[in-house]
């Protein structure tokens, strides 16, 4: 985002307010049109790609510093979910702040170990803590469930007055699913909120600065290993968070989801969003979280594709996402690396400019 | 992650098949191989005979389905009995059935390391619901099967998510893979009342009403071992050991392994355990070979026993090793591999790989070169196509009781009897969970170099351990 | 048997394939300045077609290892024109990226051609000598031994050929080779094609030692990271030590610190070699023989 001075309102222009008071909108009103599991499950996916990718982001766009390290903070919060919110029985509100707590003191023990060190060797680092991540969740059968995993069906999705999992509102039930989809969206609103007053703040554009010239932002006073931590400390526990609702989402947590294909996805999602953006994590949660179902939907329209061997076709549906995954990555990186929010950016240009001249 | 590398027939069985049959008194043609004829009765279905106290019971003479039977009638058999109350007809439209077309699920590994299992799987399935389709007509004659497939990729939460979205399209799971998946899927099954056959062959799924398990579980399996190590191998009074895969795969072995200790009495000297993935297994092998292993029970997969052993040779450790059925892939035995296995033995069921002689192993070859699409018939593909056997059974009863919606299948396997794997796996007696017979026979095989089919196995012998009946399945 | 003197031959053999693999991310890193996670799948597309021309095509194991190493090089060297020429300037988490998608792509092509795991016909048997109670087997000897060729390899040519004294130059300062004439891009073509050569190597040993060629051994590969951590990211030499290092701490663990303290889980010994990694790397970020100074702020 934009260092200038409009950048320092969190809405700086009309244009701003209206799209974004559109988006809330259309976001309310998506369960009352779209009933249908399917579409339901996407969206549900896609709002926990986007609570966690929001997260990466402040620590990736926001420092330029790249973790391989976000799964392993996924998984402490879903098992922060699995343990205390299914098995404990804790409170919606409860465990879901316990995970970002717990997510953000891991992040803030390991944060000056790997914040030492930059580009390459904190790749390495993080993947190293990914590993070390998986071997804990296997071995730590009291809390984990050990390489058997654990159920996260049981936990409370209740605010008191209201439960996610059955809500209801004169003339309307909303479904399990439907439920999910408000919680989840409601939170990654609010990490949007959280990441975009970042942006605004002192702090902010002191990551920005850091970012941009390390030794330059030191020189003028601005403490880098403060808010460097600070910054993976908030993104650990956004992706702590994102984690617990991953877990209750998906009913099941077991060791090995937390591994570096996890990671190198959330990154890949803020690429082709657009690195640095607070949209670009979102709109690459709503692109990239959901093409794996969408893409096995209309396979059959798709002849080189096949579900069981022999049927013809060249590949399984399953290999043909996870190369288009691969190459989409890649052609962003090679051809929009500012991602999809660029794109969208340039579109709102041409549309003013198409406005202002009549 | 287990593979299950299945194992072919057993040759012995046919006496009491045919007993059995006898006892049916109808459809002695049942057993014949000639699997082309279309008037053939479905295999896998016989059933109990009607003196067999689990049926007797709850299924009385409507066990008899002889489905897809050689009228093609549209009805399926009368049902006499009185414990089914409503009066049989078509099947209602439910989830996964159209009306025309039974939708069966699989959630197995697509992508990753166990892809070509899953795949394998799937094509084995396939396999028989061609024939099925194509020769029988369908289920009772007139409803074709179709398989809709998710992919698990080797994690328990993905099986999950995949399993709650295509559950609403599918009548029943009649094909997953893995002792973790099937561990985690286990719950939502039971929960949504939905029925599923096992991807592993832990003893856990025995006494579940959601499961339809087949062939001997695990736990017989290293019995049986046992068994054959102390009569057969004249073992008593040497030092046995263990190796296991840490998940609850191989805690389901080790069960059996720790009863027959007590049964038996002796004590393991060593217990060795590994990560699934793990390439080097020189720590274990010394452990192994300071406890002075004369038999190491293992309890594993392929990759990892095969490394184990040839790690053990290399240090000039030769112990008999006994391993459960997925301790084996013949790829892997093949070449320099192969000198490691000289004291190798398998515990599976059923008979060799590839031999004519068995009823359900012709069938399975001649199928495969039918309907394959140039698949090669390997063991996994076999597993696939014998555990289908099971999910035609359960289907032709629900449709006989008229009824295909998820707990009409559950109620289906609690009124089947005796199913007949044509000698693919032991004959499987199902009925309510707590009265289910699982098979206790085991057969053992020994490695082989001599042979040159894809099987690098030789039968040795069939045994049945005395306390395999003595052991108490959880409920 | 002496329990500790064949835990350390067999930590030096797992230690060497370690650094087979670390050489191919070094070589590339030592002239561009980036880790190519590609490299892992280098590694398991150099085995699957050694098997694919030997037992496939039914050619000398020796021939088929050579044509597998001239395939690789030819795609290295088309993946880095293709796609990695033109992120040259771009942050190196860009690059990395791209180099993982690479490597998402080529299991996936890999799992499509090849979906079985298959045994590599290769020419060392199962014979082993025996010295003083310690077993050394042939696939271990030649895995030390290939090790040291193609380290001494990298040696020679990065000091003697003329190539690698312009890589050497490029790595040094890319601008200043560029004044002297040296064709950068094409330092970059050589390195990646020697990685695609190397990565021949070392998936052929890795399938050897794992009892089959499978799609696991991209991920083995990374497995090779705090060998070429501990042993600074653009020392061949220090791949090597690196790797001897990791390979014999993480077999000792097995055989020594797993069965005394079961506190550390079942199989601590696959994380130990990252557990020493993040030490090394908070306590002496240039490794054990890096030159380049860690960027650390």
């Amino acid at each position: 985002m934009a260092t200038d001075d409009t950048a320092l309102r969190l809405l700086p222009t009309r244009f701003s307010r209206v799209s974004i008071g559109l988006v809330v909108a259309v976001g309310v009103l998506v369960p009352f049109v779209v009933s249908g599991d399917f579409w339901m499950t996407v969206l549900v996916s896609a709002g926990i790609f986007a609570m966690g990718a929001v997260g990466l982001n402040v620590l990736t766009g926001f420092t330029g510093q790249v973790s391989l390290g976000h799964a392993f903070f996924l998984g402490c919060g879903a098992y922060t979910a699995a343990y205390l919110g299914a098995a404990r029985g804790w409170p919606l509100p409860l465990w879901l702040l316990a995970a970002g707590v717990i997510g953000g003191v891991i992040g803030g023990i390991v944060g000056p170990f790997a914040l030492r060190l930059k580009g390459n060797y904190l790749v390495v680092v993080t993947l190293g803590l990914v590993f070390i991540g998986i071997h804990i969740f296997e071995n730590w059968d009291r809390v984990t469930g050990g390489t058997n995993g654990t159920s996260t069906s049981q936990a409370e999705l209740s605010l008191g007055f209201t439960d996610f999992r059955s809500f209801s509102i004169p003339g309307k039930d909303f479904s399990e699913l439907q439920g999910l989809y408000y919680l989840v969206w409601i939170l990654a609103g609010l990490f949007v909120l959280v990441s975009a007053n970042i942006v605004r703040s002192r702090p902010g554009r002191a990551l920005q600065a850091v970012r941009d010239r390390d030794v330059a932002a030191e020189v003028v006073g601005i403490s880098l290993p403060r808010y460097k931590i600070g910054a993976f400390v908030i993104s650990s526990s956004m992706a702590a968070m994102a984690g617990a609702m991953l877990g209750v989402q998906q009913q099941f947590v077991g060791p090995t989801s937390w591994n570096i294909f996890l990671s190198i996805q959330y990154v890949a999602i803020i690429i082709v969003g657009g690195v640095g953006m607070v949209s670009g994590a979102v709109l690459g949660a709503l692109f990239l979280g959901p093409l794996p179902e969408i893409v096995e939907k209309y396979s059959d329209k798709l002849p080189f594709l096949y579900e069981v061997k022999g049927e013809g076709g060249i590949v399984s549906i399953a290999a043909f996402n996870e190369m288009l995954f691969g190459a989409l990555l890649i052609v962003f990186l090679l051809f929009e690396p500012r991602g999809l929010a660029a794109l969208w950016l340039r579109a709102k240009a041409r549309f003013r400019t198409a406005r202002s001249t009549p | 992650m287990n593979q299950h590398v299945h194992h072919p027939a057993r040759t012995r069985r046919l006496v009491r098949l045919v007993a059995g049959l006898l006892a049916l008194g109808l459809v002695a043609a049942a057993c014949g191989d000639d699997d082309d004829d279309a008037t053939t009765p479905a295999t896998g279905e016989t059933t109990a005979p009607s003196g067999d106290t689990t049926a007797a019971t709850t299924a009385g003479p409507g066990d008899t389905t002889t489905s897809g039977d050689s009228t093609e009638s549209t009805e399926p058999p009368p049902d006499a009995t009185t414990t089914v109350p409503a009066p049989v007809g078509d099947p209602e439209e439910v989830d996964g059935f159209d009306g025309e077309t039974i939708t069966v699920g699989a959630v197995l590994d697509q992508t990753g390391p166990l892809a070509f299992v899953g795949t394998d799987l799937l094509v084995g399935a396939q396999t028989y619901w061609d024939f099925v389709n194509e020769e029988l007509g369908g289920i009772a004659g007139k409803y074709k099967v179709e398989i809709k497939v998710a992919d698990s990729k080797n994690e328990a939460p993905v099986a999950v998510q995949a399993y709650q979205q295509i559950k609403g399209d599918v009548v029943m799971f009649t094909n997953i893979l893995g002792t973790p998946v099937t561990k985690a899927m286990a719950e939502f099954l039971v929960e949504d009342n939905i029925l599923a056959i096992p991807g592993s062959l832990a003893g856990e799924w025995v006494r579940n009403p959601n499961f339809l398990p087949y062939s001997a579980p695990y736990e017989i399996e290293m019995i049986n071992g046992v068994e054959f190590w102390q009569t057969n191998l004249e073992g008593a009074g040497q030092t046995a050991c263990t190796f296991a895969q840490n998940d609850s795969y191989g805690e389901s072995g080790l069960t059996g392994l720790e009863f027959a200790a007590e049964k038996y009495g002796f004590e393991f000297a060593a217990d060795t355990t590994y990560n699934s993935g793990d390439t080097d297994f020189t720590a274990q092998v010394t452990e192994l070979a300071d406890a002075g292993c004369e038999v190491v029970f293992s309890v594993s997969t392929p990759r990892e026993q095969t490394g184990l052993m040839t790690g053990a040779r290399s240090l000039g450790f030769e112990p008999v090793f006994i391993g459960t059925l997925p301790s084996f892939l013949s790829l892997l035995a093949g070449g320099d591999n192969g000198a490691a296995f000289a004291n190798f033995y398998l515990v599976g069921d059923g008979g060799e790989f590839g031999d004519p002689e068995i009823p359900g192993m012709k069938n399975f070859l001649d199928r495969v070169e039918k309907y394959g699409d140039g698949a090669a018939p390997s063991t996994f593909l076999l597993t696939g196509y014998t555990a289908t056997l099971a999910a035609h059974a359960a289907l032709e009863k629900a449709v006989a009781l008229g009824d295909l919606s998820h707990e009409g299948l559950v109620n289906a396997v609690q009124q089947l009897g005796e199913v007949d794997f044509e000698g693919l796996a032991g004959n499987y007696t199902y009925g309510p969970p707590d009265e289910r017979v699982p098979p206790i026979e085991s057969a053992i095989f020994r490695f082989d170099p001599a042979k040159t089919d894809r099987n690098l196995l030789a039968l040795q012998e069939v045994v049945e351990s005395p306390f395999a009946k003595e052991y108490v399945f959880a409920g | 048997m002496d329990k500790f003197l064949n835990l350390l031959v067999a930590g030096t053999a797992l230690g060497s394939i370690y650094a087979l693999v670390a050489l191919g991310f070094v070589v590339v890193f030592k002239s561009t300045g980036t880790i190519n996670f590609a490299h892992g799948g280098f590694v398991l597309l150099g085995a699957y077609l050694t098997y694919n021309y030997s037992v496939t095509w039914d050619l000398p194991f020796i021939v088929a290892m050579l044509m597998a190493m001239a395939t690789m090089a030819i795609l290295a060297v088309i993946l880095e024109r293709l796609v990695l020429r033109k992120l040259v300037g771009q942050p190196a988490f860009t690059v990395i990226m791209v180099t993982l998608g690479l490597l998402i792509l080529i299991q996936q092509v890999q799992q499509s051609i090849w979906s079985t795991e298959v045994l590599l016909d290769d020419p060392w048997g199962t014979d082993q000598w025996e010295l003083g109670g310690v077993v050394i087997t042939q696939v271990r000897f030649f895995t030390v031994l290939f090790a040291a060729i193609v380290v001494l390899g990298f040696f020679l040519f990065f000091r003697f050929s003329a190539w690698g004294v312009a890589m050497r130059a490029a790595a040094i300062d890319q601008e200043a080779a560029l004044a002297q004439g040296i064709s950068v891009a094409r330092v970059f073509a050589i390195s990646w094609a020697i990685a695609g050569v190397v990565a021949v190597v070392a998936g052929v040993m890795l399938g050897a030692d794992s009892a089959s060629v499978n799609s696991t051994l991209s991920f083995s590969a990374l497995r090779a990271f705090p060998a070429m951590i501990l042993g600074g990211l653009d020392s061949p030499l220090g791949a090597i030590v690196g790797g001897v290092v990791i390979g014999v701490t993480e077999v000792m663990t097995t055989g020594y610190i797993e069965p005394n303290a079961e506190w550390l889980g079942q199989g601590f010994h696959s994380v130990m070699p990252f557990v020493v990694m993040i030490a090394i790397l908070v306590l002496k970020p240039t490794g054990l023989f890096g030159s380049r100074a860690v960027e650390r702020v």
